[in-house]
């Protein structure tokens, strides 16, 4: 009995530790002081307002907008049409496909980036958002495969194929029969490239410039000046921003699980 | 996962559906090309640039191997990475074990704390340990405070700190897959070899734990090949006297500019994290199962 609740105490701290440094950057960022003491003695929200007043983040966030929304469409459509292609298309040695697929997720992001910098330079690309859409891209198409090859293996094949015998062709097959089956997969594979997107440092560094800077690159460049609360705040909308992202998928996870669940009952 | 898509579909259907099969085929063919131009290409010109800048040759490998501060990097990569994974198991299994008998709303909880640090970015984690362990830092005042020091330590930049930093980053990795491979291990098997006379302890280690030795290995192959290519941590919180292979290929890169000398040591830290994912790849028999949790 003893060992449980110790065991049980000793997982409870070590999920403390997970959550810790939202616990600190949270109430930093609501700080009454310049310097970063914790707990605050006192009180404000002159930081969010030292962030408003500098134009830069306001910037930065349209950047990673301009560049995360595209990114996710992409990695949506070529996501897509790679999970149907290796699923329904009964390749052999789909296993090993798909491996390679998934790879550029798992692969150093700097690898990427010194490969693709020369790349995008002749291609006369380079410090444009075009360059970051393509780099981030590549690491979200992952991410789109995953969840639509796990909705496309979720229900039998043999529901396309009886609407084509009926007489529908592939597009209408598509958007009357696959589309339905597999939007949610779809839907919760581009939020999540773009929050993939939205946070990636390392393509950005090398793949942006002055003007089209990201978010992340902005904090990565205030971080090695001045660690003062401003970033504090930046950093709590953008986690209060993630937790949103989040939430939807969430909640698409779970309405998809009932869908499921009542096809199969 | 993926070969399973078709079975049970009778034979006959299987023959129909060939010329389907095909018209699906072609698919691919899009998200291949992009993905040989933008991916497979540049990773190929990383592989030459490192045997061709600035001459034709291994001159480049030949300065890693030399054993100056190049090879030294690499070599520190390597132990952070295993320590790391070290770390991240023995922190990883209590949480999994536990996590693995939750139900509810306490489940959900416990889950939460695992998910929501996986999508915080890395950048503002690592600058929430930077106030940690800085100077005058929570971590420093504390200690302080308890009358466990009586000067500050100089947390950073520091080894200790990229640790706890990378750690925090990893685990969820880890806990994942051993959650996956826990719920499904069958509790009735502990409760049997109790009945036959083994004590708790006994019946954990010898029934239970080899039960869960495929969780362990897909979790310590995906957290060490992951750990390889760490650069925010180690460059904000660890600094010079710390440094990783990746903060050393954009430092060779970006400031330096010694794109040959980058570009085999980007190669170098391919090919181990290539044999890696073979291995990971290998241990789990596909790519994605045991991260369903975190998508």
């Amino acid at each position: 009995m003893w060992g449980r609740a110790l065991l049980a105490g000793l997982a409870g701290l070590i999920l403390l530790y997970l959550i810790l440094p939202m616990l600190v950057v949270v109430p930093l960022s609501f700080s009454g002081q310049s310097y970063l003491s914790f707990p605050p003695q006192s009180w404000s929200l002159k930081w969010y307002g030292t962030m408003a007043d500098n134009p830069l983040w306001l910037e930065a966030t349209i950047n990673s907008l301009l560049i995360g929304i595209p990114t996710a469409l992409i990695s949506v459509a070529f996501g897509t049409l790679a999970a149907l292609g290796i699923v329904r298309g009964n390749i052999p040695r789909a296993g090993l496909i798909s491996a390679a697929m998934v790879a550029p997720m798992m692969m150093p992001h700097v690898i990427l980036a010194i490969g693709l910098y020369p790349v995008m330079l002749e291609l006369g690309l380079l410090r444009t958002h075009v360059a970051a859409i393509i780099g981030h891209s590549v690491i979200g198409i992952p991410l789109v495969f995953i969840t639509v090859s796990a909705a496309v293996t979720g229900y039998n094949g043999a529901l396309e194929l009886a609407a084509m015998t009926m007489g529908a062709n592939p597009w209408q097959t598509f958007w009357k029969v696959t589309f339905p089956m597999i939007r949610v997969g779809m839907l919760i594979g581009g939020i999540l490239a773009f929050a993939t997107s939205f946070d990636e440092l390392m393509l950005s560094l090398f793949l942006t410039g002055a003007a089209t800077r990201t978010l992340p690159r902005l904090i990565w460049e205030q971080l090695a000046d001045y660690l003062t609360p401003t970033i504090a705040a930046v950093a709590t909308l953008v986690f209060v921003f993630t937790l949103v992202l989040l939430a939807i998928v969430s909640l698409l996870q779970i309405r998809r699980g009932r869908a499921m669940a009542g096809q199969h009952g | 996962m993926l070969k399973g898509a078709n079975t049970g579909t009778p034979a006959t259907m299987r023959k129909a559906s060939w010329s389907v099969a095909r018209l699906y085929r072609w698919m691919l063919l899009a998200p291949a090309l992009f993905l040989a131009a933008f991916f497979v290409f540049p990773i190929i010109r990383v592989v030459l640039r490192s045997f061709s800048d600035p001459a034709w040759g291994v001159q480049n490998y030949e300065r890693i191997m030399a054993g100056g501060p190049y090879l030294q990097v690499l070599l520190a990569t390597i132990q952070t990475a295993a320590t790391v994974t070290a770390l991240c198991l023995l922190l990883a299994y209590p949480v999994a074990y536990v996590m693995s008998r939750l139900t509810g709303s306490l489940l959900q909880i416990a889950a939460a704390c695992v998910i929501i640090p996986l999508w915080t970015s890395a950048v503002i984690r690592s600058y929430a340990w930077m106030v940690v362990f800085q100077r005058k830092g929570i971590l420093n005042e504390a200690l302080i405070g308890a009358g466990v020091l009586d000067d500050a330590i100089r947390f950073l930049p520091g080894s200790f700190a990229v640790h706890v930093g990378m750690v925090h980053i990893m685990l969820p990795f880890m806990i994942l897959p051993l959650l996956a491979n826990m719920r499904a291990i069958d509790r009735s098997l502990l409760r049997a070899a109790e009945i036959m006379g083994a004590n708790p302890l006994v019946a954990f280690a010898k029934v239970y734990f080899p039960l869960s030795m495929p969780g362990v290995s897909a979790g310590v192959a995906l957290v060490f090949m992951m750990s390889l290519g760490f650069f925010i941590t180690p460059a904000l919180l660890g600094g010079p006297q710390h440094l990783m292979a990746a903060v050393l290929i954009e430092q060779q890169a970006n400031v330096i500019l010694d794109w040959g000398l980058a570009s085999s040591l980007a190669t170098v830290l391919l090919v181990v994290t290539g044999a890696m994912y073979v291995l990971y790849m290998r241990l789990t028999g596909n790519a994605t199962g045991n991260l369903k949790g975190a998508l």
